[in-house]
């Protein structure tokens, strides 16, 4: 039997393409012959992956397919494959979020969501990244649902020590992180609040650091006002997408990795954050509790102040930040190959035992 | 568990924590650091998440239109995945790239500067729509009201004319049960009650709305619109009208700011709910009379018509941040009143805010006249007998305040030191028989005509 994979895109830096990299490697790991095909696939890394349309199909292989925003012409060409296949759902945003900024996006959320509720019968399993978003299969309808978590590439961030963003580490400088796209439904605008607060009313002597794409330009520039607004053009910094050199070099200098997201999936920044032993304050919604899983702080109100002064009381209360972070470093545990292999071990016995193509028949079985 | 707060871990006391954070918050306020016009601007900042259900509004396509109106695009790249060809194939797309940018490009810097004028033009016609929604909610508000009044004069008038007695000054203060006002179930029963108890009773958690036994021989009753409205008019001819005085509502506004839900007990018209609803504060209010609840309702303002005693039960502990209970106090026996201040303390979060305005009895004015306006009116709140009974309830930081002063017109005139002051033989002016007066004058003043409601203000 031989383990493909299925994205619509390979990207570089993107969490759904690092899994997808990171699972074929346990695949072959594991010693089976697995390849990525996608239909675009980023320079950066034309290595990891195949055309799509070189892929030919096999009734004893087995395909994950990566769900993505859209799966339109992808979708169709999984579908119509011989293969035992399985869904890997990775969320999609819901379209309100975007209306404002970016149509587009908001129309894609929108035809995702309803093409996603029409392939229940063409997939053997259905799996969420979370917890979160296996709910969300059972809601669409998927009768046999599990969750296999991502697990990041830590790797990637191994043997670069580097200070390349600029960090004075002499300075005593406090610094803020968010790691993520610029986008409606990561609130961005409550980070640059909250630390608005802190700056202005705790500690001077500060700093905000967003790291992530600024693609959508009517976002950004939004956020880009709010911040002249507040007069913090020389404390917060829009550091764009990076390479992983200096993304490690933002981890390795924040002192608190703030997250007010109103939707996420998984949010991938956390584990990275967990990895870094950087205390995580974060909004509780969607995913976010399910993957954070007891560990970390989670706010219940977008109440700036407090958050300002809750950021405070733990920085200057070393016992408690580091009873922070040790909870986080249990809970990364989780997130290990180790683990994550044994989950994948399970899946893929699970799916052996059924007959292949069981096309718009799913067969039942135990959830994983 | 904080509502604010979740920190899964034994070893760490959240209590606590929230405690240090409130500690601090309250340091910096005192001390000044905190800037709450900023704080409070922050909140009101436009929200990025529109919670609709996919339904545009115009305000959101207008949003829309002021973000994207700029369609150039700057950030296009041009890349190839493959590894030899790739190089070649750049190369011909950026020639081909770069020949068509020449006819496109100031195609769309005109759309572009189009878009640019569309959005200006846009902008105006929102903002003047906005401008003529409000002012039509609030005619809409107004008509609705007036409608209401129009019902029960055009009901009373009919009686009128149709009442063979001619009884017409009776008829001015009198409509039939089963009118608009007095149609409710609680009122119905409350009625029973005040005809059983042969007293003038009140149980419904409001000043307004209530209905009570005029003649129990015929089963008429008193409209509570027209008599509210009589009584506001004596209140204000016996200690005079208050303009640009410092009130209850603005003050307590500010005491609830960033507040989310703030309980206003006897609600009545929704006065207070107005106030907070336009300061941007959430709250809800219970009134025990549906008439007034539903006036509520369609001023737009969140309302429960019920029992507060019942309702407080009801609520999860700390789920309030604030409560506000004005003109109910003297209303209600001295053990109802207890039992709501002891549920609002263990409904309420820490460090907020209880506002209670009653009628102020150290005023004669008040205790021996004004407070008979109201025949249902139970029994004087002395202020501190409220302040003991909110520190029995475990209350802290009690504030008394006071509100309605009475027009200078009404009080004792004050003899001027050069005017009017009194002479001695030698045409002399008598300064300290002036003085002595002037202040026997003031004592009186304040015995006779002090303000005429008073407030408390507690934490918990």
């Amino acid at each position: 039997m031989e383990i493909h994979q299925v994205a619509p895109a390979l990207i570089y830096g993107d969490a759904v393409s690092n899994n997808t990299i990171a699972l074929r490697e346990t695949f072959r790991s594991m010693g089976y012959k697995s390849e990525i095909y996608a239909k675009w696939i980023d320079p950066e890394v034309s290595g990891y992956a195949r055309p799509l349309n070189k892929y030919r199909g096999n009734d004893s292989n087995l395909v994950f397919y990566h769900y993505p925003l859209v799966g339109g012409e992808v979708t169709e060409f999984v579908k119509q494959l011989p293969d035992r296949k399985v869904l890997i759902y990775h969320n999609i945003t819901p379209p309100e979020f975007f209306y404002r900024y970016d149509k587009l996006s908001a129309l894609q959320c929108a035809e995702g969501l309803k093409e996603i509720k029409g392939l229940t019968g063409h997939f053997q399993l259905a799996l969420g990244v979370s917890e979160f978003n296996r709910q969300a299969l059972d809601d669409f309808g998927f009768e046999n649902t599990g969750v296999l978590p991502i697990f990041s590439d830590f790797g990637k961030f191994d043997g670069i020590e580097n200070d390349i963003s600029g960090y004075d580490a002499k300075s005593g400088t406090v610094n803020f992180l968010f790691v993520g796209r610029l986008a409606p439904n990561k609130c961005h605008e409550d980070i640059i609040k909250s630390f608005f607060c802190y700056n202005r009313y705790i500690n001077g002597n500060s700093r905000l650091y967003l790291v992530g794409s600024t693609h959508i330009k009517a976002y950004t520039a939004h956020l880009e006002n709010l911040v002249k607004g507040l007069e913090l053009e020389g404390s917060v910094v829009f550091a764009g997408k990076v390479k992983n050199e200096e993304l490690a070099d933002h981890y390795r200098n924040a002192d608190v990795f703030l997250c007010m997201s109103e939707h996420e999936g998984f949010c991938v920044p956390l584990l990275e954050a967990m990895h870094f032993h950087i205390p995580i304050i974060a909004y509780k919604s969607t995913g976010i509790p399910y993957t954070l899983g007891g560990s970390g702080v989670l706010v219940g109100e977008k109440n700036y102040i407090k958050i300002a002064e809750l950021i405070n009381v733990i920085l200057q209360d070393r016992q408690l930040k580091s009873r922070i972070v040790k909870r986080q470093d249990q809970r990364l545990v989780d997130f290990d190959r180790v683990h994550v292999r044994e989950k994948i071990t399970e899946i893929i016995d699970t799916i052996s035992q059924e007959a292949p193509d069981t096309s718009h028949n799913p067969a039942s079985s135990e959830r994983l | 568990m904080s509502s604010f707060l979740e920190i899964r871990d034994d070893e760490i006391d959240v209590e606590e924590l929230m405690q240090k954070i409130h500690e601090n918050i309250n340091k910096r306020k005192e001390d000044g650091t905190y800037d709450e016009n900023a704080i409070s601007k922050l909140h009101n900042m436009a929200s990025v998440y529109y919670p609709g259900e996919g339904n545009l509004d115009p305000q959101l396509d207008l949003e829309y239109i002021l973000n994207n109106w700029d369609i150039r695009n700057e950030t296009y790249s041009i890349t190839s995945h493959r590894p030899i060809t790739g190089k070649i194939l750049i190369k011909g797309r950026k020639l081909v790239h770069g020949e068509i940018k020449r006819y496109v490009e100031p195609v769309n810097f005109l759309q572009s500067e189009f878009n640019g004028h569309v959005a200006d033009f846009s902008t105006a016609i929102y903002q003047k729509y906005t401008e003529l929604e409000a002012e039509n909610k609030a005619l809409r508000s107004e008509m609705t009201v007036l409608r209401a009044k129009f019902d029960r004069i055009s009901d009373m008038l009919s009686e009128v004319l149709t009442d063979e007695s001619g009884n017409t000054l009776k008829k001015n203060f009198v409509s039939s049960p089963g009118k608009a006002a007095d149609t409710s179930e609680a009122d119905l029963d409350h009625e029973n009650r005040i005809r059983t108890a042969g007293i003038p009773y009140k149980d419904t958690l409001s000043t307004d709305g209530f209905t009570f036994d005029n003649d129990a021989g015929n089963g008429t009753s008193m409209n509570y619109f027209l008599f509210s409205e009589e009584m506001g008019k004596a209140w204000i001819k016996g200690g005079g009208p208050c303009v640009n005085e410092p009130n209850v509502f603005e003050d307590s506004k500010a005491l609830f700011k960033d507040c989310k839900n703030v309980l206003d007990i006897g609600c009545g018209t929704g006065t207070f709910l107005k106030v907070l609803k336009e300061a941007g504060i959430g709250g809800y209010g219970i009134d025990l009379n549906e008439d007034y609840t539903l006036l509520c309702e369609r001023r737009g303002l969140n309302v429960i018509n019920g029992d507060a005693i019942s309702h407080l039960r009801s609520l999860e502990p700390k789920s309030v941040d604030g409560v506000f209970i004005s003109q109910l106090a003297e209303h209600l026996p001295s053990e109802e009143l207890l039992e709501i201040l002891r549920l609002c303390y263990e409904k309420m979060q820490y460090e907020t805010h209880i506002v209670i305005t009653t009628p102020n009895i150290r005023s004669m004015l008040v205790s021996s006249n004004l407070f008979y306006l109201d025949p249902t009116h139970r029994s004087h709140v002395h202020p501190d007998v409220l302040n003991f009974m909110l520190q029995s309830c475990g209350y802290r930081e009690m504030m008394e305040r006071y509100y309605q002063p009475v027009a200078d017109y009404v009080k004792l005139k004050r003899i001027d030191p050069v005017e009017t002051a009194p002479r001695d033989m030698s045409g002399n002016i008598c300064s300290s028989m002036t003085e002595t007066v002037n202040s026997n004058t003031d004592k009186l003043n304040n015995l006779l005509f002090g303000f005429r409601d008073y407030c408390v203000v507690a934490k918990k």
